[in-house]
């Protein structure tokens, strides 16, 4: 085992050995226990492990994080300038911990319940929901960091979607760092009741934050015929560490449709686990990742399919420029009883610079024979003739080399349910792919 | 028409060109003047559409030797863009298909550089939109072709009409299309044709690359050059391109192989 990730581990631990969050109910308790256990023996992954080969965190397990003040300072405009128009809620999370003065939450609450842990263990319907959905993480794409939010974190945010809920009402939940080598564990736990609409963004920002560690853990269940649409928006600071797990389960005829975008940190490594439960759900998954200086952006997906008649639709892009890693491992799972799945992927790398590299490696495990399912992955340059037509027009190199890696982002971006975000994610392109 | 003491617009000297060390220009001469039109034919694969790429400022060319010059300054040094910005267009043989990139967005972008950097007011989309219906009309174009990809998935002859709409946008004052009558059906050159003559005035100038004798019934054109090795070999007036349609090239190259002897 390598010493940093041991040390690292336990001095978490002990940071924050006060942390047991929810003792009053038990079954929280013991899973934040057992996580905690788990960990003193295993500690966090390395590049040793084969799922982490290429995210190296020596840097992060190097680093001494401390838990974050609770009493930091931020200027509400510049935080409420991250709140986008569409959203009918907005939950602020202040490194981890629940801002009343900066969230608006809807007053209705009747077809989407927006709230904390704290207040949802306290409604005896929603807590018996909580007890049965609540780490649902097993299987593929689990690692130590899950453990160390369940053992660790302070506070989540529940939205439960209620049957009623007929229309995409859009909650933002932003998540705001202002800690300087500190540690934060997000925890998010969707719930879509039977036929429930809901639009979750997942938000990660650093405001006047440095060198912090956000290990996130964001949990969706879908119900029957449900339909959930989630965009996770991952623009920490620059200097953080930014490591997310997303679970997701989708029941029968259920749909999630999930837009990753990330766009900042140092290191970002992104574990989506898709899980089609029972008959007919559908999985659509739209991924763009930047690498810009020496930025390691890691997304490792995991599509499985249990049941028949799934389908799932992914395209993951990348732009990989200075001397920054990107990393993509898509994998696709079709169990024995999973026939007539029809599923796609389809992963397109645009490398801009020499120095940059990109690491893409579809995984396709098909156990069922009447399947259907295709791949595709490409690593390509900026074509020097779309570049010298755009030139030869007046565009000048710069502005021609944005619109062109702005074209190759676009099919990610441009049917974003939540259309404020296409200029925010277009600026993003355009400041991080300058040359 | 040809102008007495007209200024020159484009001056090309014994240039030589090469791509990837092959050598596709051997001493080329050509001097425009303003007002004037030229035609420059050959065979294929004798040099015409990498003489209009050098002009542009194609990257994947060097110039080995000779001279350049546009209104008396040298091209040599010059990038692509700023090439157009002096009034330089290139009507591509090729037009390259860019997804992703809206076709009216593009547009906008490059009148604005263009005919910003010339000291006209930059124009919002909306402006840009009234500004563009009168020049989409003169060319017969939909206005469904702004939503769409520059290019992409546009027949053969709507990319040339897409090139003429650009070159409309652009008013250059050297405009160098290369075939850009190859692939239009019959009413489409004569509203290219049209749309050319239109924009055509004294103080610029047009260079036509063609094939054919037919796009020349609709442009008058004051000279024409022959083009063969990577050279001019012979230039006469508009006759000279009858004397092609009925006669074929062979007799020109001939000429051209018993002087050299
Ligand atoms: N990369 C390259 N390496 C070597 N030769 C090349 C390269 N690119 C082009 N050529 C050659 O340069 C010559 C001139 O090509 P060019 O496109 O200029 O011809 P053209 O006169 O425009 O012909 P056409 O009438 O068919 O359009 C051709 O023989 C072509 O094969
Ligand atoms: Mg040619």
């Amino acid at each position: 085992m390598n010493q940093h990730s041991v040390k690292f581990t336990a001095d978490l631990l002990t940071a924050d050995s006060t942390s047991v969050a929810y003792s009053t109910e038990d079954w929280l308790k013991k899973y934040q226990l057992e996580a905690r256990a788990h960990l003193e023996k295993c500690s966090l992954p390395t590049t040793a492990e084969e799922e982490w080969r290429f995210t190296d965190l020596t840097a992060l397990y190097k680093s001494n994080l401390t838990p974050p003040a609770l009493d930091e300072p931020i200027d509400a405009s510049v935080a409420k300038s991250f709140l986008i128009p569409e959203a009918i809620s907005s939950v602020v999370l202040l490194n981890g911990v629940y801002s009343s003065s900066l969230s608006t939450v809807s007053s209705d609450q009747t077809k989407i319940r927006v709230c904390n842990m704290a207040s949802a263990m306290n409604d005896a319907q929603l807590n018996a929901s909580l007890k049965r959905r609540f780490n649902s993480l097993e299987g593929d794409g689990v690692s130590g960091f899950c453990e160390m939010n369940t053992a660790l974190f302070k506070d989540a945010v529940v939205i439960h979607a209620n049957s009623n809920s007929s229309s995409f009402e859009t909650i933002h939940v932003l998540n705001i760092s202002t800690g300087k080598h500190t540690f934060n564990h997000p925890r998010l736990l969707v719930i879509a009741e039977e036929q429930a609409k809901v639009c979750v963004l997942e938000d990660y920002i650093g405001i006047g934050g440095f060198g912090y560690m956000t290990n996130a853990v964001s949990e969706f269940s879908l119900a029957a015929e449900s339909q959930v649409i989630h965009v996770k928006l991952q623009r920490d600071d620059d200097s953080a560490f930014h490591i997310a797990h997303t679970h997701v389960g989708v029941d029968q005829s259920a749909s999630y449709q999930n837009w990753s975008v990330s766009v900042g940190a140092a290191v970002s490594r992104h574990n989506l686990v898709t899980r089609q439960r029972e008959e007919g759900g559908h999985i659509a998954i739209k991924g763009l990742a930047l690498g810009h200086d020496k930025r390691i952006v890691d997304t490792h997906s995991c599509i499985e399919h249990t049941k028949p008649h799934g389908q799932s639709v992914q395209v993951h892009k990348t732009i990989a420029g200075d001397r920054s890693k990107v990393v993509f491992n898509g994998k696709v799972k079709v169990q024995r009883g999973a026939q007539q799945t029809n599923s796609s992927q389809q992963n397109r790398n645009l490398l801009l610079s020499a120095r940059a590299s990109v690491d893409a490696k579809p995984e396709l495990e098909i156990f069922a024979d009447d399947v259907k399912c295709a791949h595709g992955a490409t690593v390509g340059q900026v074509s020097e003739d779309e570049l010298f037509y755009l030139k030869s027009r007046g565009l000048n190199d710069d502005l021609a080399r944005n619109l062109l890696n702005y074209a190759f982002a676009r099919e990610v971006i441009e049917d974003l349910p939540i259309k404020s975000l296409g200029a925010v994610i277009e600026s993003y392109i355009r400041d991080q792919t300058k040359t | 028409m040809i102008i007495k003491n007209a200024e020159t617009i484009l001056s090309v000297q014994n240039l030589v060109a090469s791509i990837d060390d092959t050598q596709i220009l051997k001493g080329f001469d050509i001097t425009v003047k303003a007002g004037e039109i030229h035609a420059i034919m050959g065979p294929n694969g004798s040099g015409k559409s990498t003489f209009s790429k050098v002009l542009a400022g194609h990257p994947s060319y060097t110039v080995d030797n000779g001279t350049l010059e546009f209104k008396g300054q040298s091209l040599m040094d010059l990038e692509p863009n700023e090439r157009a910005k002096l009034g330089i267009f290139l009507g591509f043989q090729y037009p390259v298909e860019v997804p992703g990139v809206t076709n009216g967005s593009f547009l906008r972008l490059a009148y604005n550089t263009v005919q910003g950097a010339r000291g006209k007011d930059e124009l919002d989309p909306l402006e840009f939109d009234d500004f563009i219906q009168s020049k989409l009309t003169l060319l017969g174009m939909d206005a469904s072709f702004l939503e769409r990809s520059l290019n992409e998935g546009f027949s053969g002859g709507e990319k040339k009409r897409n090139e003429i709409l650009q070159m409309s946008i652009l008013e250059p004052t050297l405009a160098i299309l290369d075939e850009t009558d190859s692939g239009l059906d019959i009413d489409a050159l004569r509203v290219v044709a049209n749309g050319v003559n239109t924009l055509h005035g004294e103080n610029d100038a047009v260079v036509l690359v063609t094939h054919y004798q037919r796009l020349l019934n609709y442009i008058e054109p004051d000279f024409i050059h022959v083009v063969d090795g990577g050279r001019v070999i012979k230039t006469g007036d508009k006759s000279l391109a009858h004397e092609l349609e009925s006669r074929g090239y062979e007799w020109v190259l001939e000429e051209n192989r018993s002087r050299a002897a």
